[in-house]
């Protein structure tokens, strides 16, 4: 009965992916459907039109949000890379006095919940005049102790000979980090970009306080704004929207793909 | 912690080693120290000044303008321990948390033992599972405000086709703390499973081809074989998902305002209003150090039990 026992299997598999997908293939569904149809519960409609989209383009900011969140999660993402990739240096290949409690000083920081830090942040931000900014919405994230481990630890693969012949050679820090330690941590350099942008783009807590208007406010706390707004309950606009600022999402998750297949599986639970 | 080991050159040539000692990037540390600067700076601003600040103002009483009026001691965390809405939102989060971290483990494993079987459309699958992985908690959340929406939601019309007097699950406490862990459950599943599908296949096929022939089902299979050979990524994934479900903001923000009456008013939440629509720093600020606390003990034991963690969040 091995064929009963596949039939089975397969039975499980494409009734689990249906009801995996379901709320993302529902909301793409909706977002092609008139409002109209929407209200009256009538799903099956065959009304299909791109109409939100435009709709949602042209009557709501989301242009601007994705182009906010696209700035801010790249300069956090540029920032962080170059912050991490200095402290990373440091920790695996100078040695100095004090380098492991320093180390331990890093890894505290992710002790120390963010949420419990946003009062005075908050304060920093108003008194440095960065509130509804870019500087606000970028600068605090800059330096991440998970960063530098992550860069740390592929780092510590390069084999000390190459560390040897560049002093041979006479290369200083710069040339040796360049030239030998970035092209060789490339991939991980890569997971690290992807995961870093991604999770800025999906930021919510820290936006939600900081901005105020349109012009800075990003994708996800724009969400918020067009769900509060809309009085009507626009569900086809709202869904388009929702989907709009998953495609940037669903593109970066597609390009990295391979180099999470390696096993590298970062990411975390959401908040 | 690792330390390489100080680069040596095993060569006679004494002209060499005089080049090394010279450029010796190691020991030529001075110039390179100045590399942890940026960060530090950053981190002293915005993590540990911020944290020192937070323990102060909830020794505080604040006044109607925000500012710390007077000391007051442990008289906050009295209070926040005598206030029936924190010592509810304390309980719901934990509630919340450890449901949905279970929840959340025992699905992704179901999903990644049905996947590493020997099947046709393996990637399919996998990229089907994995797929809530990059989805924002924001996009989540209005995705299940939309299913479970009253009057046009798809579960609400289902509820009704099916005969069900309560269709309106938000306006319920136990409904609105349905929706939020089904919605968690959803949006962790992906990361979950890659890291269970990537432990299972360090799992050697033959146990399980053994297990076949003693005519085991498949969940003897999982629970005698699959658990306790990778015990140390579920326990890992375990810790993950407990501090990070312990920061819930975003669905509870979108989905149910921390209602009804309440009943999903989690920690991150109710510090939240406390602090930015109550303007009472002092009580936020001892809501947020007992958060601290708990995140800084679940983070601890990841640090201390999971060789993985470190590196791998």
């Amino acid at each position: 009965m091995t064929w009963l026992k596949t039939i089975n299997r397969y039975f499980w598999l494409i009734f689990l992916a249906v009801i995996t997908i379901a709320p993302i293939l529902l909301g793409v569904w909706a977002s092609l459907l008139p409002t109209a149809d929407i209200a009256a519960g009538n799903f099956m409609s065959t009304h299909i039109s791109l109409a939100n989209y435009i709709g949602a383009i042209q009557t709501t900011p989301v242009l601007r949000y994705i182009t906010n969140s696209f700035v801010t999660s790249t300069l956090i993402t540029l920032g962080e890379l170059v912050f991490c990739t200095l402290a990373a240096y440091v920790f695996v290949f100078i040695d100095f006095r004090c380098k492991k409690q320093l180390f331990f000083v890093f890894l505290i920081t992710m002790m120390l919940p963010f949420e419990a830090q946003i009062i005075p942040n908050f304060q920093t931000i108003r008194s440095f005049g960065w509130l509804n900014s870019y500087a606000g919405l970028t600068i605090p994230f800059f330096a991440s102790a998970f960063g530098v481990f992550m860069l740390r630890q592929a780092f510590l693969k390069i084999p000390s000979e190459l560390q040897e012949y560049s002093e041979i050679l006479g290369m200083n820090h710069t040339r040796f980090l360049m030239g030998i330690v970035l092209p060789y941590s490339r991939s991980t350099i890569v997971t690290f970009v992807i995961y870093m942008f991604l999770t800025h783009w999906n930021a919510y807590l820290w936006p939600l306080i900081t901005t105020f208007t349109d012009a800075y406010r990003p994708t996800q706390v724009g969400l918020k704004q067009l769900q509060a707004e809309d009085t009507f309950s626009n569900w086809g606009v709202i869904m388009a929207t929702a989907i709009l600022i998953l495609i940037p999402t669903l593109i970066v998750l597609i390009i990295g793909q391979r180099y999470f297949k390696k096993g590298l599986n970062v990411g975390g639970a959401k908040g | 912690m690792q330390s390489r080991k100080t680069a040596t050159l095993h060569t006679p040539n004494i002209k060499l080693t005089a080049v090394k000692s010279k450029l010796n990037l190691r020991q030529n540390s001075k110039s390179a120290l100045w590399f942890l600067a940026p960060s530090l700076i950053i981190l002293l601003i915005f993590t540990f000044y911020p944290m020192v600040v937070t323990v102060i103002n909830s020794l505080f009483a604040t006044n109607v303008r925000g500012e710390n009026a007077r000391f007051v001691g442990l008289a906050n965390y009295v209070q926040i321990f005598k206030d029936p809405v924190f010592i509810k939102s304390l309980g719901h989060t934990f509630a919340y948390v450890f449901i949905t971290s279970i929840l959340t483990i025992i699905v992704a494993l179901l999903l990644a033992r049905l996947v590493t079987q020997r099947i046709k459309g393996q990637a399919f699958f996998r990229t089907a599972f994995a797929s809530t992985m990059g989805i924002s908690a924001a996009v989540a959340s209005i995705l299940f405000l939309f299913l479970f929406n009253p009057s046009v939601g798809l579960v609400v019309t289902f509820l009704k086709a099916i005969g069900a007097k309560q269709t309106n699950l938000l306006v319920s406490p136990t409904g609105a703390m349905f929706i939020l862990i089904l919605s968690s459950v959803w949006m962790g599943l992906g990361f979950a499973f890659l890291n269970l599908l990537g432990a299972l296949q360090s799992v050697p096929e033959s146990y399980y081809e053994v297990a076949e022939i003693a005519g085991w089902s498949n969940w003897m299979q999982t629970w005698k074989i699959t658990v306790p050979m990778i015990s140390p990524t579920l326990f890992f994934l375990f810790v993950v998902e407990i501090i990070g479900k312990f920061k819930t903001f975003t669905a509870v923000d979108l989905i149910t305002g921390g209602g009804p009456d309440n009943n999903t008013n989690f920690v991150a939440y109710k510090i939240y209003q406390d602090a930015f629509a109550s303007h009472n720093f002092g009580i936020a600020s001892s809501e947020a150090i007992v958060l601290t606390i708990v995140i800084a003990i679940a983070t601890w034991i990841q640090f201390r039990y999971t060789e993985r963690s470190v590196f791998y969040k």
